[in-house]
């Protein structure tokens, strides 16, 4: 119950700014997709009503409309951008400002009547909630994108993706296919990899809080090590010009790698809350 | 609980939209369209050994899927799982078989076929250690398991600056390595004899000195590893001049590893195999091709209604008569890949007929001159109206 309520306090302290990503996100990507359906459509009346060009032929030069053709747009992306870099920045924001301002914060956490991993522990849940959260959005909102395509455009001018059929076509130039895998056992490996990051880059932030100058060379030696024990196989491809592992081999061999990076994290973080950490 | 309400709402709302998303996706698989071969004349056998690797596009060319179909159907590369997804989706069905007959022999080595040679009781390796700047070679008995591994050091190494092996043949107990070795600004293409049972280099000698433009190529049959006791060299030689880089003349010639005989190959009259313009989009079918047989070299162009060749016989050294397929004058306007495999040559082309398209695949025996099989991929219950495109950049056996 007491990591539930830190929880709680984590997503708490940031929900404010997570409410504005959420509208930032929603408004601009709505404006894109309407701004984008416009467009189109004025150069199609343009084309058709004005310079006389037949549906058929307009299509054939032009192509249809869909929601591919959100994806070079700034205000779709936009969005995205500021919202991975706002997330980005607060995975540290999320302790150090713990030991800013006037009285410490960090304090009457690490006073609290719980372990003191489950500060470290729901921390990291609530950005890993925080991350999901805006993707699920996304994922809404390419449903609702579609919808406005359909109100706006007729079909005959229109190409109609689903969500995954959206997605297949993008993997690969965009970051949506990162996002949004295309299938939930590339989903669980995205976001694994992604949280043994979080894991890793939140350790390194305890050694620097807990031995400040020194810290920080331990905490980069520390998340040097963490990635080069994930990438061992991979350097060692490099180093020999050879590669030992099969696909298959490798990928088991990377998933067990990686749950000792995660496991190391916690165990290192849960010593130095319990024992090194300064005030 | 109230004040929980975001501890609950936010994993119920990321559970509900994930959950649905793939849920749906893994029922609903998008629906790409389901394709097969089926057989219009001869041997059924022939349509049920073929894997034909393509892609599926829209006509907008909005969507372009990767597939692999054979008889027993058709699988998309986006479909297969995450397991199935991490091996290649393209890998040579030679690799793919010797891994799967001895991963343990493949392990670490080169995954390319002109590196491998399998007799009837050895299967061999040479490949570069870049590492050591030596030469690896592994040696497994096919009948006993007993395996033989070595490391060689490659005479004159700091003479070159690249080693690239191109072909590997045994005979007997000597592995020839065919090298393509770099200096300056020229190559040696090299030729070196392994002794297995000595586990040395016991002859290496220069087969030409060419400047670093001119290309040369070692004709092989990319799924045939056979043992071969000749290989079929081919070399353009490039000259520059102040408006850039030309093809100043090709030689083919054949080299024989236990006699060291070179015989050159001299074209017949009415055959190039290069484009007036290597530019020009519309030469695919002006120009000849050459395709590697186990005994025979075809010399082939194509007519209006089909193909004709002079077979020229590898052992005897001399050609052949002229031969003829005929396949019909629409097969040849729709025409849109050839696809060699040692003395067959599968093609497939998109006839159109009445507006409709017809996505044909024919099978041609060039020793006996015949058409063996004529195929055609079908939507299954679906319109065969031209709105999408089938791009097909291999056929072979499975």
């Amino acid at each position: 119950m007491n990591y539930i309520k830190l929880l709680n306090f984590e997503l708490s302290r940031f929900i404010k700014i997570y409410f504005v990503l959420i509208i930032i996100t929603i408004i601009s990507q709505l404006i894109s997709t309407y701004s984008v359906a416009k467009n189109y459509m004025n150069q199609f009346n343009l084309a058709v009503y004005r310079d006389g060009i037949s549906i058929e032929k307009y299509v054939e030069q032009f192509g249809q409309v869909s929601l591919m053709d959100l994806q070079h747009s700034g205000w779709f992306n936009l969005p995205i951008v500021i919202a991975a870099v706002t997330l980005l920045l607060y995975c540290f924001f999320i302790w150090y400002r713990d030991w800013l301002g006037k009285n410490t914060f960090i304090y009457r956490l690490l006073m609290l009547p719980t372990a003191r991993i489950n500060i470290y522990l729901s921390k990291a849940t609530a950005i890993f909630l925080m991350v999901l959260g805006l993707v699920a959005l996304q994922v809404i909102l390419l449903l609702i994108e579609g919808k406005i395509f359909k109100w706006m455009v007729p079909a005959n001018l229109r190409h109609d993706y689903s969500i995954m059929e959206y997605l297949a076509n993008t993997v690969g130039d965009l970051y949506l296919g990162v996002l949004i895998p295309m299938n939930f056992i590339q989903f669980l490996i995205h976001y694994g990899i992604g949280f043994m990051f979080v894991f890793v880059l939140f350790t390194s932030i305890l050694f620097e809080r807990c031995f400040k100058w020194k810290g920080i060379i331990f905490g980069v030696v520390y998340a040097l090590v963490s990635m080069s024990i994930f990438f061992i196989p991979f350097i060692l491809e490099i180093i020999f010009a050879k590669r030992y592992l099969y696909p298959m081999e490798l990928f088991v061999v990377e998933i067990v790698l990686g749950l000792i990076v995660t496991a190391m994290s916690i165990w290192i973080a849960h010593y130095l809350l319990n024992r090194k950490i300064t005030v | 609980m109230k004040r929980y309400w975001k501890v609950i709402i936010l994993p119920i709302f990321i559970i509900i939209t994930f959950g649905v998303l793939y849920v749906h996706h893994a029922i609903a698989k998008n629906g790409l369209p389901e394709f097969e071969l089926v057989t219009v004349e001869g041997d059924k056998k022939i349509g049920e050994q073929l894997m034909i690797y393509g892609d599926y596009h829209t006509n907008n060319d909005s969507m372009w899927h990767s597939f692999r179909l054979t008889a027993d159907g058709i699988v998309y590369q986006r479909d297969l799982n995450f397991f199935e997804q991490y091996n290649n989706f393209f890998e040579s069905n030679v690799i793919q078989k010797l891994i799967e007959e001895d991963s343990g022999f493949m392990r670490g080595k080169t995954e390319e076929s002109n590196l491998f040679v399998d007799t009837d009781k050895q299967l061999a390796y040479v490949g570069p250690d870049f590492i050591h700047n030596q030469m690896e070679v592994d040696v497994q008995n096919k009948e006993s398991g007993d395996r033989t591994s070595f490391r060689l050091d490659i005479p004159e190494r700091s003479k070159y600056h690249q080693i690239y092996v191109e072909e590997v043949q045994m005979i007997e107990d000597t592995l020839y390595a065919v090298t393509i070795n770099y200096f300056g600004e020229n190559k040696d293409v090299m030729i070196y004899e392994i002794s297995i049972d000595e586990e040395k280099i016991i002859d290496h000698y220069p087969l030409m000195e060419l400047p670093f433009l001119d290309s040369v190529n070692v004709l092989s049959n990319d799924t045939d590893i056979g043992q071969k006791e000749q290989i079929v060299v081919s070399v353009d030689h490039i000259e520059v001049t102040s408006d850039g880089h030309h093809l100043a003349e090709s030689e083919y010639f054949t080299y024989h590893f236990e006699t060291k005989e070179s015989k050159p190959i001299t074209f017949p009259d009415d055959f190039t195999d290069k484009p007036e313009d290597p530019f020009g989009a519309e030469d695919y079918l002006s120009q000849g091709h050459i395709v590697t047989g186990k005994d025979n070299l075809y010399f082939i162009n194509f007519t209006p209604d089909g193909l004709t060749y002079y077979v020229y016989d590898l052992v005897q050294h001399k050609f052949e008569e002229e031969e003829s397929i005929t396949l019909g004058t629409s097969v040849l306007e729709g025409l849109y890949g050839i696809y060699p495999e040692g003395d067959s040559l599968y093609l497939y082309s998109q006839v159109n007929e009445n507006g409709i398209q017809f996505r044909k695949v024919f099978m041609v025996d060039l020793v006996n001159a015949e058409n063996l099989y004529e195929g055609e991929i079908r939507m299954v219950d679906g319109d065969e109206t031209n709105v999408y495109g089938l791009e097909i950049f291999r056929i072979q056996e499975r």
